[in-house]
This record gives structure tokens, sequence and C-alpha cells, in this order.
């Protein structure tokens, strides 16, 4: 290593090599270059890439590449495994905390270490398979003892257990809590899966909350999650496909889809996306959504993301693409619709009635939210005629005493109110809440007092706010909130021409939308929704015979004709 | 990058929405203008006679079925007159758009605008132009899917709402200025029904071609029915003497619109759903004429053409000239470009065009007659 | 291309930031302009226009309670024309003139009688002004009653105007004419216009007509028994041909007019008791179908037929009156519709012979007996209805009495 000093630059230029004076870690600015190109994966063709039938040059490998004299919870037990009565060196690797230990010791030491019934029984004979006479020469066929089979039907009794050959599987194995066992004159290793690290349990959902449905959520494990999904659906023809991304973290995801309703090609799709990612790493499914969407310039969601296994079923069962990733409680669905951001997880759950009366309220608060202070600002602005006489002048009366135009007052309160709203979110969580609440009251009395706002503009900003926490969805209100600001700039640039130019230009972006080939607004513009769960206004549960044609199932219907036999039968 | 094809609602919605929006600028007072009291006997004559035009045309198309207008003149003529008639659709396409966004702007700052430059607001619209024309024009026809039935709804609640100024002795004396005036000088009434050039061209562009004639009666009856109305509503509630060049037709009629003492002079809403229109109207002809271009010439990216046609429309459009005499003038120049185009260039040419393929065809129907009849047994 | 895009996207950003930093051209905050609710327009001997401004001040919101238009101003411009008079006040008054709320346009009968087409061309030609603004011909000086008009009973100025005009409604007494109507009427050749008639409340109750009978409903403004100094009341019609005014009409004879021309929602009239002689009793009547006109032309002087069909309710109940036995209830309606009948006609003789102008539009009728525009305007409808001969026809049905139906 070289020592890096920002003087002697030039001065390093000519020096080669000087060995580390105080054993720090020094970058030298030179050598970046170098070291950045070094790949991660071992390209060095000296080292051996299948397991070999020398023992100890397995295990030395594997004792280099996990720097097993610096890392502490690498653990390599060595011992010696009896079977057919002989023994064998054999070696244990796994990493502490992430393995379950009782299991380890009695399902895998245990049975491999001690003298019991399996390992003392010794095969002196050789089996005989067939026997063949020809002209008195007896030709036999034998099967030769063999060890692996052997350990790997007889001395494991643990559920789980695989052959590997490559050193990249066995690594790979090793990091996700499993335990490798390596045994003398074998050239494969067994992968037992004993994990059993602390995760956190099942709890109720924290950003999703519902009054009348399940309320557990996902978990940060792959395998709870998958279970999850697994006891919701109960079929067999749900397919979870395990793949990994990331070059260095190898996370490992889940696609998870119903094997006949989804479209083959839908499933293809996500799954081409999903491997041909060329990413160093990859730590939570919202950049694993930014990786594999359509259109990465669009303001809006294209990928549904939720915490309730609930949904998700609902979604499989519709013939959708679910994608699990580990660590991350938010699973994505792909694809996403503008009509599935405005509907809550149990709008299912209710009577049709009630839940299209709330759809019916989301969609005006979505209109509000969007476009209240655009169109105050154009109003106050240009059309003045609108406003009846009385409300005009009690505006007017507010306005007088007020020092700054529309524009600056409304902005003033628009980014005060996402202060608090972003400041929000960080405060310890007792007080949390009310710090909002309390703020936004407060600042806008003082400065209403101050005469430094209107009290209609504090209406105004109030309606807009608490429009825009009815959206369900959490990525559809960043678009939102994002876009009103460009509407009040609009608004104040040209009143209802703005607005107008604006509006448009909106429609057609999300005209030319799509998402897994899937057109944005479909339910809204194209009519082959009827009678089916995804259509905006849900009509009566005995009406939903259709599966929603806009991800194409291979099955139409999800309902008989009649599906409520014992009314009409 | 026409990689889809347009479907059978939105290419209704494609043409009705180029005539709703001629009915909203200035198509009843035209009318009203020329025939007087007797307008809704016109409207329903010109009516007649463009869905018989209609059925003619695509009876004409039928014969070549997916090829539109470029492709028949090339089949007939070669290269050289598809050029010409391509060159003469941009040039009309483009004078249209420029005189109704002229129109528009100039509206617009006298109602609401006064003291800003005509660049400033006729550069909204050539932004907006310019970027939603970067797409194919199966997303153009989506959009217009979407804001079709606003539109009408919005027309319907002013006609309905002028119900209550209705003199229906307003109809009377019945036939107006003369016959004469009516049914023969009336006929130039007939560029209120502009839209039905864009039926030339749609052939390629749809899903099943062959739904092409039930699709272009039904766009002309709705906008007949349109037409129809407001003229109707125009003619009962205020005085045909009048009508003498307002700017917006039907925005005399919103100014009257009243409901109780909460709801008064709305114009400022359906201003606001009439610029949409309009916007959405302008990007029609231009996709249109990125899509000759582009079949003329054979380029590879449409996209540098965009910005050429938006920005030569946002130049020819500032041309600072009187504004009352440009209406009279150049909206007569376009009518008149338009007649002749469409009915004495292009109609002849779809004729000559199909009696040449009889022609060819006969000596080789009468060869293979027997195979034919063997071939249906 | 890069580069290209690049010079596009800055040259937008900075075409964004000229305009949405510089204070766009037109947005004018509600706090820059001074509304004007009353608009009055008066002449001189000379010819010089003299306009009045009623501007309304808003409160603030730090006073308690009043924080709406309770405070007006009036300011008054000599000018040659409308236009130049407003550019006069804006360049005195601090903030700019906007007319867009303005509910009233006062014209004083001086201007009315001299003609007023040139005036309601502008104000139909202004952007701002709302084609359902109301006009009055005031029988004072415009300056007068506009200063004078201030709400009694309401707190608000602008609302005062909405409701105080709309009293036609339910009394029948003057009718509510808008600027769009007003302005229809003038240009037709069919039809010829009625505007508002105003004054001030004097205090003595001078009538300027000898009443049939009783003395309720035959005045015009100015004239009214109420008591109220030096406020401003609307009562009658003021009678135009083509542009200029011929003449007034009282409360009564507008209830005819209004019967005619089938505006009339419910009032209040008082006819004669056939019981008691020199009494009245009062009915409540609105109509119970419209209204059948017919217009002839007999050797091309016009002879119209009115047919009018009313019911009535009875208001006044004292012992002489039975609503429930036929034969009183036959000689009321008998004594309604001679009545009706008697005023009817007389009011229609006073617009043809003595005011000369088809205010009922019995012209819109003979409109259909021509077949081309020009053979209805070789007819010269407006000069031949001086010629007409008039039939009314009342039918009257009193179908109960209000409450009780008869005296108990």
């Amino acid at each position: 290593m070289k020592k890096y000093n920002v003087l002697s630059q030039f001065y390093n230029k000519f020096i080669k090599y000087t060995p580390a004076q105080n054993n720090d870690f020094y970058l030298t600015t030179e050598n970046k270059k170098d070291i950045e190109k070094i790949p991660i994966s071992p390209a060095n063709d000296l080292e051996p890439k299948t397991i070999s039938k020398n023992f100890t040059q397995n295990l030395n490998y594997l004792k280099t590449k996990y720097n097993s004299l610096i890392n502490s919870d690498v653990v390599i037990r060595e011992f010696s495994l009896i079977a057919n009565n002989t023994e064998y060196m054999a070696a244990l690797i796994f990493i502490d905390g992430m393995v379950e230990t009782q299991v380890v010791n009695n399902a895998v030491l245990k049975p491999l270490m001690l003298r019991n019934k399996s390992n003392t029984f010794s095969v002196t004979d050789n089996e005989v398979i067939s026997e063949f006479n020809n002209n008195d020469v007896i030709i036999r066929k034998i099967k030769k003892f063999n060890l692996e089979k052997y350990i790997y039907n007889h001395l494991i009794p643990q559920n789980s257990v695989d052959l590997l050959d490559k050193f990249e599987d066995v690594m790979s194995s090793i990091n996700i809590g499993n335990s490798i066992l390596l045994v003398d004159t074998l050239d494969v290793a067994f992968d037992i899966d004993a994990k059993g690290f602390k995760q956190r349990s099942i709890s109720s959902p924290k950003n999703e909350i519902v009054v009348r449905g399940s309320q557990e959520a996902f978990v940060e494990s792959l395998r709870t999650n998958t279970s999850m999904l697994r006891r919701i659906v109960n079929n067999e023809n749900l397919v979870i496909e395990n793949t990994s991304v990331g070059k260095i973290s190898q996370t490992k995801i889940a696609v998870c889809y119903l094997k006949d309703i989804a479209n083959n090609d839908l499933v293809a799709e996500v799954k081409y996306r999903v491997n041909n990612l060329d990413i160093d790493y990859l730590t939570s499914s919202g950049q694993l959504e930014q990786l594999i969407q359509d259109n990465g310039s669009s303001l809006y969601p294209q990928l549904i993301a939720t915490e309730r296994p609930d949904k998700v079923a609902i979604h499989l069962l519709e013939g959708r693409v679910a994608i699990i990733v580990n660590d991350t409680p938010y699973v994505l669905v792909a694809p996403g619709v503008l009509s599935d951001f405005m509907s809550s997880p149990e709008d299912a759950n209710y009577k049709y009635q009630f839940s299209n009366m709330l759809k019916f309220i989301r969609l005006i608060a979505a209109f509000f939210a969007l476009y209240l202070p655009g169109i105050y600002v154009a109003v106050t602005s240009y059309h003045h005629e609108l406003l009846p006489t009385e409300l005009l002048f009690t505006i007017e009366a507010a306005r007088e005493t007020v020092p700054f135009p529309v524009i600056f007052e409304i902005l003033l309160m628009e980014i005060s109110f996402e202060l608090i709203r972003e400041a929000g979110v960080r405060v310890p969580s007792p007080i949390g809440p009310t710090i909002g609440i309390v703020g936004g009251l407060i600042l806008g009395e003082a400065a209403v007092s101050a005469n430094l706002v209107s009290p209609i503009l504090i209406i105004i900003v109030a309606i807009t706010a608490i429009c825009s926490f009815s959206i369900p969805d959490f990525s559809l209100n960043f678009t939102i909130r994002i876009i009103r600001f460009i509407y009040i700039l609009l608004g104040y640039m040209a009143g209802f021409l703005g607005i107008a130019v604006g509006m448009f230009i909106q429609i057609v972006l999300l005209c030319n939308l799509k998402s897994f080939g899937c057109p944005y607004l479909t339910p809204f513009i194209v009519a082959n929704n009827k009678r089916s769960l995804t259509s905006y206004f849900l009509p009566p549960i005995w009406k939903r015979e259709n599966r929603s044609n806009t991800v194409s199932p291979k099955k139409k219907y999800s309902q008989g004709k009649i599906s409520m036999l014992w009314k009409n039968n | 990058m026409n990689t889809e094809k347009i479907g059978y609602v939105e290419a209704i919605a494609l043409i009705t929405i180029v005539m709703i929006n001629k009915i909203i600028l200035n198509t009843p007072k035209d009318i009203i203008a020329n025939t007087g009291s007797a307008s809704w006997l016109n409207v329903i004559y010109i009516s007649v006679i463009s869905i018989i035009v209609v059925c003619f045309v695509t009876y004409l198309l039928r014969r070549f079925p997916g090829n539109d207008i470029l492709d028949i003149s090339e089949y007939l003529g070669g290269k050289t007159l598809k050029a010409i008639i391509g060159l003469a659709y941009i040039i009309l396409l483009l004078m249209l758009t420029t005189s109704i966004i002229k129109n528009l702007s100039e509206t617009l700052r006298i109602i609401y605008f006064r003291t800003s430059p005509i660049l400033y607001i006729t550069l909204f619209f050539i932004v907006s132009s310019i970027i939603c024309n970067r797409f194919p024009l199966k997303v153009i026809a989506k959009a217009n899917l979407i804001i079709a039935p606003i539109i009408f709804f919005s027309v319907i609640i002013i006609l309905a709402s002028s119900i209550k100024n209705f003199m229906p002795q307003r109809i009377f004396p019945i036939l107006g200025y003369g016959v004469n005036e009516t049914f023969f000088s009336g006929l130039s009434n007939i560029f209120s029904f502009s839209g039905i050039l864009y039926l030339l061209f749609l052939p390629p562009l749809l899903h099943n071609p062959d739904k092409l004639k039930r699709l272009s009666v039904v766009a002309v009856i709705i906008s007949a029915i349109y037409l129809f109305l407001s003229v109707t509503c125009l003619l009962l509630s205020l005085s045909f003497t009048m009508h003498s060049d307002e700017s917006f037709s039907l925005y005399v009629l919103t100014r009257n619109l009243e409901y109780g003492r909460f709801i008064q002079r709305v114009d400022a809403v359906f201003i606001l759903v009439w610029i949409i229109a309009i916007i959405s109207y302008i990007n029609i002809p231009v996709s249109l004429c990125i899509y000759i271009f582009k079949k003329l010439t054979n380029i590879s990216d449409p996209n540098s053409i965009n910005y050429s046609i938006n920005l030569l429309i946002l130049a020819v459009s500032i041309i600072p000239i009187e504004y009352a005499i440009f209406t009279n003038i150049v909206s007569k120049a376009v009518q008149y470009s338009f007649f002749v185009l469409f009915f004495l260039i292009s109609i002849p040419i779809l004729v000559i065009a199909n009696l040449k393929l009889n022609f060819k065809n006969k000596p080789r129907k009468e060869q293979y007659r027997n195979l034919d009849n063997a071939q249906k047994a | 291309m890069i580069t290209f895009k690049k010079i596009f996207l800055i040259f937008c950003i900075l075409i964004f930031m000229l305009t949405s930093l510089s204070g766009c051209y037109d947005a004018r905050g509600i706090e820059d302009l001074a509304y004007v609710t009353a608009l009055g327009i008066d002449i001189n001997d000379d010819n010089v226009l003299s306009l009045t401004f009623q501007i309304s001040i808003p409160g603030t919101s730090s006073e308690s309670g009043s924080s709406q238009s309770s405070k007006t101003e009036n300011t008054t411009v000599q000018c040659s024309s409308i236009d130049s008079g407003i550019s006069l006040i804006n360049s005195y008054i601090s903030k700019q003139i906007n007319l867009s709320h303005c509910k009233v346009i006062v014209f004083s009968e001086k201007i009315a009688s001299k003609g007023l087409n040139k005036y309601i061309d502008t104000l139909s030609n202004n952007v701002e002004i709302r084609p359902d603004c109301n006009i009055i011909i005031s029988r004072c000086p415009a300056k007068d009653f506009i200063e004078n008009a201030t709400p009694s009973i309401e707190t608000l100025t602008a609302r005062y105007y909405e409701v105080a005009l709309k009293s036609s409604e339910y009394t029948g007494y003057t009718t509510s004419t808008e600027l769009a109507t007003f302005v229809n009427d003038v240009k037709n050749s069919f039809t010829q216009a009625v505007a508002i008639l105003g004054g001030i409340n004097t205090g003595d109750a001078e009538l300027t007509e000898e009443p049939y009978v009783g003395i309720d409903g035959s005045y015009k403004a100015n004239e009214s028994p109420i008591d109220d100094v030096n406020s401003v009341e609307t009562f009658g019609t003021a009678v135009f041909r083509d542009d200029k005014l011929v003449g007034e009409l009282t409360g009564l004879e507008t209830i005819c007019f209004l019967l005619i021309y089938d505006k009339i929602e419910i009032c209040t009239i008082s006819i004669p008791s056939p019981f008691k002689p020199d009494s009245e009793i009062d009915l409540s009547i609105r109509k119970s179908k419209q209204p059948r006109i017919n217009v002839e032309l007999v050797n091309g002087t016009p002879y119209i037929c009115v047919n009018l069909f009313l019911e009535a309710h009875g208001l006044t109940l004292n012992e002489s009156v039975d609503y429930t036995s036929i034969n009183d209830v036959g000689m009321l309606e008998d004594s309604a519709e001679q009545y009706l009948k008697i005023q009817i006609t007389d009011f229609l003789y006073k617009t043809s012979k003595e005011f000369d102008s088809d205010i009922c539009g019995f012209g819109k009728y003979a409109l259909s007996k021509y077949l081309t525009w020009k053979d209805w305007e070789d007819s010269k409808w407006t000069d031949n209805y001086k010629n007409s001969f008039f039939n009314v026809n009342v039918n009257v049905s009193v179908i109960s009495g209000s409450e009780f139906d008869k005296s108990p």
C-alpha cells in the first residue's frame, strides 16, 4: 500500500512500493483505477472452481476465502466422520448467529460423530444388482459402496439437504445461513439448511391500515413471507421461483405467480427483467422497482408496493406476478395501473355500495389535491368574474392587509407544510403526529394574526393536505405533491390557459405510459374491464364474473354465471 | 412510429373532435350570417349531403383496402402525383392549424390577457403541441377519447341551459333570405364538415379497415346533430341580425348562463374545457402532417420534423396582420382550398383509380372466369 | 442532437424564469382592483356625458364583523364617451376599475329620450360587463339615484341589488330587464324594449293619472305612497321605441304587460267587489295556461286577438264572500274578467296609439305569415302597429280562498 499524501502526489509517481509504516489502511490516487478494475468474483484462473477430492485443498481454499483467521463468526468445525466402519475426515462450516445450534448439534453432528446403528453398519459385501449365467460363467452386476449416497441417505437426518459441487454455490449457501459439510474423498459438499437467525415477528401493517381486513404484514425474511402467501392462496399451482440479484450481495428474490392463471408472456417478461441486471448490490424492493419499471423518467409509480399479504394474494389470483425481495417487508406486484393505486386493500371486503362511495370520495380528493391551489391562484389572478360577488369581497377583505402577492403566499404555505410533514416523520414517535397537527395549526394561526397570509389560504392549504392524505398509495401521494406545484406555477403564469395546457399534457403522458405492457389508464378508457374486480367502480359481487382483461389471464371467468346458487337454484 | 392501430371508438372520437371544435369556434356564426333564420334547414340539408359524400368516398376507398389517398395516388400517377397530393394536404392542414391558433390566441387576448404579447399566448399552444407530438397517433387518439365526452357534455349543458332564453318565433320567416341563399349559395357551409378529409388518411391506421364506412357515417351524424343543436340554440336565443363577428360562437351563450345567484358568469370554466378541446384538436393535423411527410420521404425519426412544423406554425401565426381582416380573407381562402382539394382533386383521383382498377381487372376476369367458377364450386 | 436538446432546454428554462418571476403580464390580484357595483349614465344639455360609479369599499378582516361590502363610495366624472370616462376615473382612483361585478346600469330619462344605441353598443362590447346586469331608467338624475341607493335591511350592497330587482317575480309592478334582453329587443324589428323604471322616494304621493279604482298600483316610481324619504324605489316600466324612451307605464299597466308577455309568476290585484259597492276584493292570480295570441292582417292592418287564462285565489275574507257557492264565485269571476279586460284593452291601445311601440312582441306572431326576410322588412310592422285593433278575452277561474273558504 502506498502512502497517500496530497502534497507529495507527484513524488508518488516515482515510488513503486513502500511497506505501510504504521499498519494503517491507505489508498493512493494512482492505484484507484487499478483497484476499481479488480473484479469482485474470482476471475483468476488459478483458483479452483469445483470441489476436488482433496479435502485439505478444499478446506484451505474456503478458509482463505472466508478469512477465517480474521473473521470472528465463521466457524469451521473439523471432526472425523464414521461411515461403513471407516473414519473419514470431515468439516462443518457455518456462520455463527445464522444457524440454529440445537438443530446442527442434534441433527448433523450427533449422527455423524457418535457411534450409532447407521454408521457402524458395515457393508462388506457388495450389493448384487443382477446376475447372468452364460456358459457357466457368472456375470454379476454389483454396486460398489458409495459413500456419498450412503451419507446422504442414512447419516444426515435433516429435512433439507442438497449436494453442491461448485465453490460459488457453496459460498453463497454459507452466506445465507446454511451449513456446509465437507468430507474427505468426496467431490461434493452437503448443503444443510438449519437456519435460525433472529428476525422480527409478524405484526400489524404500519402504513396500510384497514378497518376490516387481516392485520398481518410482511416481514423481512423471504421464507416467512412466502409462507404467508402460501397460506392464503392455498393452491398447488402457486409457483415461487428463486433467483438472486446483485453481484456482490447476491440478494435472494422470489418471483411468484399462479401457473394456470398468469399469462406466460408476463411471467417471462418479469423474469427476463429481473435476471438481466448488472448491479453490485440490491438492498431493498424500492431499488428493484426503479430498476425494472418501464419508464424511469415518469413521475407515476408503475409497480404496486405493498406490505399486506392479502392484497398480494388477491392480485396473484387475478393473474399478476409478485416479486419478493429478501430483507424488505414491501412486496412488488407487476403490473400496476392507475386504478390500483387509487384502491384501498379492503374495497372488496365491504358491500359494493360503501366501496363505491369511498372510491368516489377518493376521486374527488385526488382532484382537489391536484388542482385546488392552482385553480385558486388562477381565479384570483385572472378570472375574477367567476366568483360570486360576496365571496369576492370576503377574499378581498382578507387579502387587503397581506403584503405579498398570491403566488408568494401560496408557495410559502405549501413549502412550509411540506417541511412540517417531513419533520413529522423523524420526530420520536410519542409526539410525532401531534407535532404535525400542532405545528400546522399554530403556524397557520400565527401567520394569520401577523397578517402574513390570508385566512382563506390557510383553509385551502389545509383542504389540500387532507385530500392528499386520503390517497391510499404512498408513491402516488408523492406524484400528486410534485405535480401540484407545477399547476400552481402554470396557474399564475396564464390562468386557466396554463392549467388547461398542463391538464392536457398530463393526460397525454398518462396515455403513453405502459406498465409491463398494460396501458396505464386501463379501466378509464378501455371498456374491457366490465364486471371485474379491477374496474374502478365495483359492480356487485355477484356480477364480478370476469377476471380483469388487462393482464390477459388464462382463465377468463372467476365466477360462474350465477354465483349464488343458494338463491337462484 | 405508428406501431399500433387506432380502434373503432377512438377513430370516431378523432373525427368528431375535429368538427366539434369548429362548432365551438366560428361555424355557427358563419352559417347564421349566411342564411339567416333558415339556418336549421340549411344544416339539415348539408348534413344529408355530407353523409352521401362520405358514403361515396368510403365506397371508393373500399376497393383499396388498407390504402389511403397517398397510396392510391401513387398507384395512379406514380411518385410525382403522390408528392403533389401530399404536399397540397400538408399546406392545407398547416393553414387550418395556423388560422385556428391565431383565432384562439387573439380571442383569449381580448377576453383575458389584455397586456400580454401575442407570442406568450401562442407559445403555450405550440409547446404543448411539440410535447404531445413526440408520441404516436395512437396516444393522441387515446387522449382524445378521454376528452371527447367531457366536451360533448359541456356543449350539451350550455345548450340545455339556454332554453329559458328561447323564443320559438325566431325561426320565422321560414325561408330566411330566400330559397337561393338557403340551398344553393348556402352549400358553401359544407366547410363545417371539413373533418371528412381525415377519412382519406384513415384506412391504414385502423384496426379493421372494413368498418370505415360505419365509423365515418356515425361520426358525421354525431357532428351533424351537434351542429344542428348549436345553430338552433343560437338562432332561437339571439336575434340573428346581431351576429356580426363575435369571437367565440358558443361563448356568447355561456355569458348568459345563470343558476340562481351563486353560479353566474361561469364562462371561464367552459373556456377551460374548450382550450383543452382545441389543444387536442391542434395535435391531430400536426400529427397527420408528420405522418404524410414520413410517408413521402421515409425519414427514420419523425421527431425532427415535429420541431420544424411546430415552429413554422408559430412563425406564421404571429405575423402581425390585422386580426379581423385575417379571419375574413384567410378563412375564406382556407374554405375554398378545402373545397378544391377535396371535391375537385381527391374525389376524381379516387374515381379514376377505381376505373383503372376495373379496367385492369376486366380482361383477367374474362380469362379466369371458368377457374373462378370451378373454385367456387 | 444532444447539444441541440440542451440548448433548447436552457432556452425554455430561461423563458420560464423570465415570465414567472417577473410578475406575469396580466395577473392582477383581487386587491388591486376596485369593483363597481352600480354605474350611472346621464347627459346634460351640452351633450356631455356624466358617469357615476358606485365602488364598494371592502372592510378588512381585522374589523369585528363586517368584512364585506357594506360601505360604498360614489364618484362622478364628465366625459364624452363611456370608455374615456372609465380611463379618466382610473387615473383618479388608486385601484383599477373592474366592471365584472356591476349589477345595475342606470340611465336617466334625459339620456334615454335622446337615444341609447351608442351606449348599449359600447356596453355590450365591453368584455367585463355581465350580460345579466339590470337596466334601470330613473326619473331623476342618475347621480341622485345611485347616491340614494343604500340598503336598509341588508348589510351587503351587492346582494341588495340582486334581491331588490327581483321583486317583480312576486309583485308584478315592474319588470326585470337584463342587458342582453334589452339589447336584443332594441335591435329586433318585431318587438320593442322595456326597462325598469326607478326614482327616488320624495315623500309625497302625487298621481299623474286618475286611478280606476283604489289607489294601489297606479303609480310610477317617484310617486309611491311609501314613506321612506331619500331611498330609491323601482316601480313601473319605461317603454322604448327603437332606442328612444317614449313613455312610462304605471304599476298596474305593467301587470297587464306581464300577463300578456307571460312573465308573471304571481301577483296581487284588487278588483271591485260585486257584492258590496265601493269596496275591493283582493285576488292573487297566476296563469293557468299559456296565453293564446293570434295576429291577422286584415286589409293591411293588424287585428290582434289576445286570450288569457288565469286562476285566482281569493285573499279577502269578509262576510259577504263565500268561495264555496257557485253563485258567488261566478259573480266574482265575471267582475274580475271585466275589470282585467278593461285594463288590458286600455293598456294595449295606449301602447299602440300613444307610444306606437310594440312592446308585447306581437310582431313575432306576425312573422310566421311571411316567407322570406325581405317580405317581412317590406311589410314595415313597426310603422303599421299603430293601426292595429285589439280583441281581449280574459278567463279567470277562482279556485278557492286562501286558508278559509268563507268567513267563520
